[in-house]
């Protein structure tokens, strides 16, 4: 007993440290939406540089009546994830709250709607023609570019969310791991010229999965207190 | 083979894993209908256990608020009560467990309650938050021991045969704070050993308040990795 005494008499000292708990939410917010900006920054840097090219046929293709939507949906799907994520990141940092398991769910079915969109395009399309349309002219640029561009945008959320205690590390970082995925997804979608949802809906589902599974492993990690 | 009498019967180290799979196991059931929260039979028979309940909640909430508004001596009062629960709690959750290693994971609760403290908002009640970080930790403790069974047996196995005060592992928090380097082990030592505010350690070490906050808080951190290290060591010794 005599050393727990001494445990409280250590601890007490130390009130003032913490800040309170409604600070965390602006410096989860602020340090995302900056590696947002920094991500969308390097992109557009190396566009400059010729390492990656921003679509020209942008603003024609997503405005045209035929085409927009499908080409919408390449980057309203990722934001559908990150939007719904948020929404359910709340009941997941707090020890005391246990995160919603249907709402999760809920914000899984815009990354469900990719595979199912790539399963229909393949449908529509004659079987010789699948593998051209799977591989596409950038897959290996894709596969390793969502990830990759994510890759800052989680460093940023895990730091911000180890002031959190969550009890469920590992799914609190694959919720950040989706929404950096997603972010990622969007901000890719500038410069990715594969409109096929053959394509697109396989590749980014991927990209997006596997910076969740990056997220999770980091969550059991960095997350644990 | 290591044996050791829990709840008076002899164990081996298989069944010892057991109990502590099925502990883990359960945990995940269901939050509400969690053996962590069923709730105390004891306590339904107490006709006022609401108002009781009621009183614990309100009196911890108001040391916890002027903690957090930076009085350190509610605050010491507050981790002074907490113990209660925690060790009511712990102790619902280990039947196999004896009270060095209680004692312990108290302490770790403790540590973790005093790091996470502003995860605890103010508008809301306090003794679930208390018990979400004492299921965490505890969980926590059942995982290492898990992964290091016959370890922990052989810990546990020396208590049993003689659970006498002497024997009981504990914590030597100044050994600890000795272990530490630098800045951290000087504001530890004064702090927290000698009992010294921060204002005057900043001046004896010719820092800033800010600087003393910071090593303190790190140097309570590795206390914390500190004192896992040591248990994880047990099995090792």
């Amino acid at each position: 007993m005599t050393d727990l005494n001494d445990t409280i008499a250590l601890l007490s000292k130390d009130v003032h440290m913490s800040g309170p708990a409604k600070h965390f939410g602006w410096g989860y917010a602020i340090l995302t939406v900056a590696s947002i900006i920094i991500v969308a920054s390097l992109t557009i840097v190396a566009s400059m540089g010729n390492w990656l090219a921003f679509r020209p046929d942008y603003m024609q293709i997503i405005s045209d009546p035929d085409l927009g939507l499908t080409i919408a949906l390449k980057q309203l799907l990722p934001l559908l994830i990150t939007l719904l994520i948020l929404l359910d990141l709340r009941g997941a940092i707090y020890p005391e709250q246990t995160p919603s398991g249907w709402r999760f769910m809920v914000g899984l079915l815009p990354l469900l709607t990719l595979p199912v969109l790539f399963i229909m395009a393949l449908s529509h399309a004659d079987s010789h023609q699948w593998a051209d349309m799977i591989s596409g002219g950038s897959l290996l640029r894709c596969v390793i570019f969502i990830p990759s561009l994510a890759l800052l945008i989680l460093a940023a959320q895990i730091t911000a969310l180890s002031h959190t205690a969550p009890q469920y590390p590992a799914w609190l970082g694959c919720r950040a791991g989706l929404i950096a995925g997603a972010m990622a997804t969007v901000i890719y979608a500038f410069y990715c010229t594969e409109d096929s949802p053959a394509f697109f809906g396989l590749w980014y589902a991927f990209g997006i999965t596997v910076t969740a599974g990056i997220g999770a492993v980091s969550g059991r990690i960095f997350l644990r207190w | 083979m290591i044996s050791a009498g829990i709840w008076g019967q002899s164990i081996g180290r298989t069944d010892h894993k057991t109990v502590i799979g099925h502990l883990l196991r359960n945990r995940y059931n269901s939050v509400n209908n969690c053996f962590l929260f069923r709730s105390i039979p004891t306590l339904n028979l107490c006709p006022d256990w609401r108002g009781m309940k009621n009183a614990i909640e309100t009196e911890l909430s108001t040391l916890m608020q002027a903690a957090l508004n930076g009085d350190t001596g509610k605050y010491h009062d507050f981790l002074k009560q907490v113990v209660h629960p925690i060790r009511s709690q712990i102790a619902r959750v280990m039947p196999f467990g004896i009270s060095a290693d209680r004692d312990d994971i108290v302490q770790d609760v403790l540590f973790a309650i005093h790091q996470k403290k502003h995860t605890w908002r103010m508008d809301q009640p306090i003794l679930p938050w208390i018990r979400a970080i004492t299921k965490y930790r505890t969980i926590d403790y059942l995982r290492r021991i898990e992964r290091q069974p016959t370890t922990a047996l052989d810990h546990h196995a020396d208590h049993l045969v003689a659970d006498t005060p002497d024997l009981i592992e504990t914590i030597d928090l100044t050994n600890m704070v000795h272990r530490l380097k630098g800045k951290t082990r000087h504001v530890l030592e004064s702090i927290g050993l000698n009992g010294k505010d921060i204002s005057s350690t900043a001046m004896a070490l010719n820092i800033s308040e800010n600087a003393v906050r910071i090593a303190f808080h790190r140097g309570l951190k590795k206390l914390t990795q500190l004192c896992q290290h040591k248990k994880k060591g047990h099995g090792h010794d």
